[in-house]
C-alpha cells in the first residue's frame, strides 16, 4: 500500500509539472492571463505535491525501519543491543521528525512568500496585459480541455486515496490536481467568452484568480501562526502545514461545508459540526442563499440619483416610451436584467479648454506674464494678418501666431441626444469648439483680436459653437466660453516675441514721456523768455530814467560851473585837472620815468605779473 | 416543501436562465446588431429590444455603437495650392451605414475601421488642401475664406468609398487644429519681432520729432519775446538818449569848459581799472619831480 501512495505522489507532482509548463507555453503563445495566471497556481501545486512526495518517502523509510527492530524484536532475545534503543536506534523516524518540525514550516513560509510575490507581481501585470489571441482558441481550448480532464481523474483518485487517514500526504497534491482541473475549465471559459465579444472576460477572471491566490498566501501564513496553538490529540492524524484548505474546496465546491466542518473540528479540537447552530445553518442554508439573491434582486428595483445626475430607464435596452429620462431622487424600476439604468452628471456644469490648459486651482502663481508659460505647454494659433493682400509674391508665411486659451463651460440640456446620438459626445464638442475657435482666428488681425474685438470674439465664438452643437445634435447649452492667457507667443531666446510687443508699448511710453519733457521744456522756456523781456525794459527803462535825470541834473551843474569858471578860468581848470588827476590814478600802476640824458633808452615789462593764491584767487581779488 | 422539490426548482429556474442566454440576446438603444448563421449573414437589427436567436455555434450576434463616432488621428503636415506648406489636424464623424459590409470588412472591429479610414481622411485631407491656396484658410477677409467649402470637399472625397466599400457613413469632417512647420514658426516669430521692432522706432522718432517740434515752437516764441523786448528797451534807450540830449544843450553855453569836463570825465572814466600810465616828467604835475630832481643836483 505504501509503494502505491509513492507512486500515486510521484504521478501528482510530474503531473502538475507538466500541467504547469504546458500551461506557461500555451498561455504565452495565445495571450491568454487565465493561462498565465493558472501556471503560477500549476507551479505552486507542484511545489505542494512535490513535498508531499518526499515526506510520503521519509514516511515509508520510518515504516520499513519499524517492520525491521519488529521482526528482530522477534527473533532474538532482548540482548544489550537493544536496551539501548535510544537516539540512534529509529533514524528513519528522527529524520522525519526533523522534517516535520523544520523543513515543512519554512518550506510553508517560502511558499506564502513566494505567492505573496506572485500576487503583487500578476496584479501590477493584468492591467497591462494583452487580450487574448481569438485565432489560438482552438488550440487552447482543446489543450486545457484535455488537461482538465487528466488532472480531474488524477485529482479524483488521489482525494478517494486519501480518505484512508494514513495517505493524508496525498491529499494536498490530490486537491491541486483538481483545482488545476477547474484552472483548465476557466481558462476554456476565458476564451469561450472571447467568442461571445465578451474578450474582458479573460481579465476579470484572471484578476478573481489573483484574489484567490492572494487568500491562499493569507491562509498559509494564518496557518503557520495558528499551527503553533493548535492543541494535539494523541493518536490524531495531523493535518500537514502546506495543505490549503480554500485549495481544497476550490477544488471539490461540493465539499464546501464538510470542509468548513473539518476545519472547525481541527482548528477547536473539539466537534463544532455537531453543535445546534452550525446544524441550523446546515440545515437552512439552501434558503438563506434563495433569501439572499432574493434580496439581492430586490435591491436592483429601487434606484437613487444623485442631485447632479440625470439617468435613462431602459427596458430590454429601448428607452422607456414614457418618461425614460429619471430625476434626481428616488425611483422604482424591474429588476435587473430588464431594466437597466445610465446614469450621467447630466445636470452638473462640465469644463474644458481649447489651447493653452491653465488650471486655476493648481497653479500657485499669483501673477500671470505673458513672457511666463502658463500650463504644461504653449498652443499657439495662427491668425490673419491685414499685411497679407500686399505680400502677394512673398514666401513669408503672411499670418501672426497667437497663445490662447479659451475655457468652455456647457450643461446637457438633452440628455437622450447626448446619450444617443453620438458615442464620444464630451470629445466631439471638445474637437467643434477646437474647430470654432481655428474658424475665428482665421479670420480676424491679431491686434484686433488682442484688443477691442475680444468681446466680440467671445460671444460669437459661444454662438458658434452652440450652433454646431445643436446642428450635430449633441444636446448641450454652451454657457460659457472665454478668452483668457491671449498674447502673442513668447518665442524663443533669440526671437523673444511676446517681449518684443511688450517693447512697443514701452516705446509708446517713451514717445510720450518725450513729448512731455518737450512740452515742460516749452512750458519753461517761454515764461523764461517773458521774464527776460520783462527785465530788458525794465532795465532799459532804468537806465533811460537815470540817463534822463543825470543829463538833467548834470545840465544843472554845469550852470553851476560856469559860474566858477567864469570867477576864475585858469584856476578852475587846474583844480579840476589835478583833482581828476589825483582820483584817477590813485590805484593803479604808475611808471613815471625822468631820464637824465636824452638818448637813455629804457625797457619796461608791462605784464602783469599775478600771483595766484592757494584759492587761486588774484592779489587784488584776495 | 422538501428537500427533492426544493432542488426541482432551483434546477427549473436555472435551467430558463440557462437557456434565457442561449437563445435570447438584447439590442441597446444605441446599437445594431447582426446575426450570422454558421458564420454566414442572416439578419441585421436596427431596433431596440430583446431578440431570438439560435445558440452558439449555430447563430452568433454581432453588436455594433450605431451612434456617430468622432475620428481624429495626426496633425499633419501638407502643403497648400500656392506651395505653403502647412500643418493640419482634421476630425470626422461617421456611423456604420451597413451593419453587414462592416462586418465582413473589419470583422466587426471599430479600431481597424478607423485604421482604414484614416488612410482615406488623410488622402482626401492632402488633396483637398492641395487645390486651395492659403488664403482660403487663412485671410483677414472674410470673402476670401474657403474654410467650410474645404471641409465639404472632405467629406465628399471619401463619402461614396467608405459607404461601399467600408460599410461607413462620413456624415461631417471639421478642421481641428492648425499650425505651421517648426521652420516657419521661427520665420514668423522673426516677421512678427521685426513688425514690432518698426513700431517701436516709430514711436521712438514720432516722439523725438514731436519733442522737438514743442522745443522749437517755444524757442521761436522766446525769441520773439526777447527781440520784441529789446526793440522795446532801444526805442526806450533811444526816447532817453533824446531827452537827455535837450539837457546837454546846456553845454553850447560854454563850449571850452563843457570840453575840459567832458574830457576829464573820459579821463576819469579810462584810467579806472588796470591801466599803467607811463608819465612823462613834463606831465603835470609829474613835472614837478623833474623840477625838485634839477633842484637837487644845484
Amino acid at each position: 500500500m505504501q509503494r502505491n501512495t509513492q507512486q500515486n505522489g510521484l504521478v501528482n507532482f510530474l503531473g502538475l509539472f507538466a500541467a504547469c509548463l504546458v500551461a506557461a507555453i500555451v498561455g504565452n503563445v495565445a495571450q491568454s492571463a487565465t493561462a498565465a495566471v493558472g501556471a503560477v497556481f500549476l507551479g505552486v501545486g507542484f511545489l505542494v505535491a512535490a513535498i508531499s512526495y518526499f515526506q510520503m518517502r521519509l514516511e515509508h523509510r520510518e515504516h520499513l525501519e519499524q517492520l525491521e527492530y519488529e521482526e528482530i524484536a522477534r527473533d532474538r532475545n532482548r540482548s544489550a543491543l537493544f536496551d539501548e534503543s535510544g537516539a540512534d536506534t529509529f533514524i528513519a523516524k528522527k529524520a522525519r521528525e526533523q522534517f516535520e518540525r523544520f523543513f515543512v514550516p519554512a518550506f510553508t513560509a517560502f511558499l506564502g512568500l513566494g505567492q505573496g510575490i506572485s500576487v503583487f507581481l500578476l496584479w501590477k501585470w493584468l492591467p497591462q496585459a494583452p487580450l487574448p489571441d481569438l485565432a489560438k482558441a482552438p488550440l487552447v481550448m482543446v489543450t486545457f480541455s484535455v488537461f482538465a480532464l487528466i488532472l480531474f481523474m488524477l485529482g479524483k483518485f488521489s482525494a478517494r486515496l486519501a480518505g484512508i487517514e494514513k495517505l493524508r500526504l496525498l491529499r494536498p497534491g490530490g486537491a491541486y490536481l483538481l483545482l488545476g482541473s477547474v484552472i483548465c475549465v476557466v481558462v476554456v471559459v476565458a476564451f469561450a467568452g472571447g467568442w461571445f465579444d465578451f474578450t474582458r472576460l479573460d481579465f476579470y477572471l484572471a484578476r478573481i484568480m489573483v484574489i484567490i491566490l492572494g487568500l491562499s498566501t493569507i491562509e498559509n501564513f494564518i496557518n503557520l501562526i495558528l499551527e503553533g496553538y493548535r492543541p494535539r490529540g494523541r493518536g490524531k492524524s495531523e493535518r500537514t502545514l502546506y495543505e490549503s484548505r480554500l485549495v481544497g474546496l476550490l477544488g471539490q465546491p461540493a465539499g464546501l461545508i464538510t470542509t468548513a466542518a473539518q476545519a472547525l473540528d481541527y482548528q477547536f479540537g473539539f466537534k463544532v459540526s455537531e453543535t445546534w447552530f452550525y446544524k441550523f445553518l446546515e440545515r437552512a442554508l439552501v434558503w438563506l442563499v434563495l433569501a439572499q439573491i432574493s434580496f439581492l434582486m430586490l435591491s436592483t428595483c429601487f434606484v437613487i440619483i444623485n442631485p447632479n445626475e440625470l439617468a435613462i430607464v431602459e427596458r430590454f435596452g429601448k428607452p422607456l416610451a414614457v418618461d425614460p429620462v429619471i430625476e434626481p431622487g428616488l425611483h422604482f424600476k424591474r429588476p435587473w436584467p430588464i431594466d437597466q439604468i445610465y446614469r450621467h452628471p447630466a445636470k452638473e456644469i462640465q469644463n474644458f479648454s481649447v489651447g493653452n490648459y491653465f488650471d486655476d486651482n493648481a497653479s500657485s502663481n499669483r501673477v500671470l506674464l505673458w513672457q511666463a508659460v502658463q500650463g504644461e505647454t504653449e498652443t499657439n494659433f495662427l491668425v490673419a494678418s491685414k499685411e497679407q493682400s500686399s505680400t502677394e509674391e512673398d514666401k513669408t508665411v503672411p499670418v501672426n501666431l497667437l497663445t490662447a486659451a479659451v475655457p468652455i463651460q456647457y450643461v446637457v440640456n438633452d440628455f437622450l441626444a447626448w446619450s444617443y446620438n453620438h458615442a464620444e459626445p464630451a470629445k466631439l464638442l471638445k474637437s467643434i469648439s477646437n474647430r470654432e475657435v481655428v474658424r475665428y482666428l482665421v479670420s480676424v488681425d491679431i491686434i484686433d483680436f488682442m484688443s477691442t474685438g475680444r468681446l466680440e470674439a467671445a460671444n460669437k465664438l459661444k454662438e458658434n459653437i452652440q450652433n454646431q452643437a445643436d446642428a450635430l445634435e449633441l444636446g448641450v447649452e454652451v454657457l460659457f466660453v472665454g478668452l483668457q492667457d491671449i498674447h502673442p507667443p513668447i518665442g524663443d531666446k533669440t526671437t523673444p516675441v511676446a517681449a518684443s510687443f511688450e517693447e512697443v508699448i514701452g516705446a509708446e511710453q517713451e514717445m510720450r514721456a518725450n513729448v512731455l519733457k518737450a512740452e515742460g521744456d516749452a512750458a519753461e522756456m517761454v515764461p523764461r523768455s517773458r521774464g527776460e523781456a520783462a527785465r530788458l525794459l525794465s532795465e532799459s527803462q532804468g537806465a533811460s530814467f537815470e540817463r534822463i535825470l543825470t543829463s538833467g541834473a548834470k545840465a544843472e551843474q554845469f550852470r553851476d560851473l560856469i559860474k566858477a569858471y567864469e570867477s576864475g578860468p585858469d584856476v578852475f581848470k587846474q583844480r579840476k585837472y589835478y583833482g581828476t588827476i589825483a582820483s584817477s590814478l590813485t590805484n593803479i600802476r604808475k611808471y613815471v620815468i625822468i631820464p637824465e640824458n636824452v638818448k637813455e633808452t629804457f625797457q619796461l615789462n608791462l605784464e602783469d605779473n599775478i600771483a595766484y593764491d592757494l584759492l587761486g584767487a588774484r592779489p587784488e581779488e584776495r | 416543501m422538501n428537500k427533492q422539490k426544493i432542488s426541482f426548482l432551483v434546477g427549473i429556474i436555472l435551467l430558463l436562465i440557462f437557456a434565457s442566454i442561449l437563445f435570447i440576446f438584447q439590442v441597446r438603444q444605441s446599437e445594431v446588431a447582426v446575426v450570422t448563421t454558421f458564420g454566414s449573414y442572416s439578419r441585421t437589427i436596427e431596433d431596440a429590444g430583446l431578440r431570438f436567436k439560435w445558440p452558439w455555434p449555430i447563430q452568433k450576434v454581432y453588436r455594433f455603437d450605431n451612434r456617430l463616432q468622432n475620428f481624429e488621428r495626426k496633425f499633419e503636415q501638407t502643403t497648400t495650392g500656392d506651395a505653403k506648406p502647412l500643418i493640419i489636424e482634421v476630425y470626422v464623424g461617421w456611423r456604420i451605414s451597413d451593419p453587414k459590409i462592416f462586418l465582413e470588412r473589419f470583422n466587426g472591429d471599430i479600431k481597424k475601421a478607423e485604421q482604414n479610414l484614416e488612410s482615406l481622411v488623410r488622402d482626401a485631407k492632402n488633396s483637398v488642401i492641395g487645390q486651395h491656396p492659403f488664403r482660403d484658410l487663412i485671410s483677414p477677409r472674410e470673402e476670401d475664406l474657403k474654410f467650410n467649402d474645404i471641409e465639404e470637399e472632405i467629406v465628399a472625397a471619401i463619402q461614396i468609398e467608405a459607404k461601399d466599400d467600408y460599410g461607413m457613413e462620413v456624415v461631417f469632417a471639421g478642421i481641428k487644429q492648425l499650425g505651421l512647420p517648426e521652420s516657419n514658426t521661427q520665420k514668423v516669430f522673426e516677421r512678427m519681432r521685426a513688425d514690432r521692432q518698426r513700431l517701436v522706432k516709430q514711436f521712438q522718432g514720432e516722439g523725438e520729432s514731436r519733442a522737438m517740434e514743442i522745443r522749437s515752437k517755444a524757442e521761436a516764441e522766446s525769441t520773439r519775446i526777447l527781440n520784441e523786448a529789446k526793440a522795446q528797451a532801444i526805442e526806450i534807450e533811444g526816447k532817453a538818449e533824446a531827452q537827455a540830449n535837450e539837457y546837454y544843450k546846456v553845454f553850447q553855453e560854454n563850449p571850452d569848459l563843457a570840453e575840459l569836463l567832458l574830457g576829464l570825465e573820459a579821463l576819469e572814466a579810462a584810467t579806472k581799472e588796470k591801466t599803467t600810465i607811463v608819465a612823462d616828467p613834463s606831465t603835470p604835475p609829474f613835472n614837478l619831480f623833474q623840477e625838485g630832481v634839477k633842484e637837487l643836483n644845484r
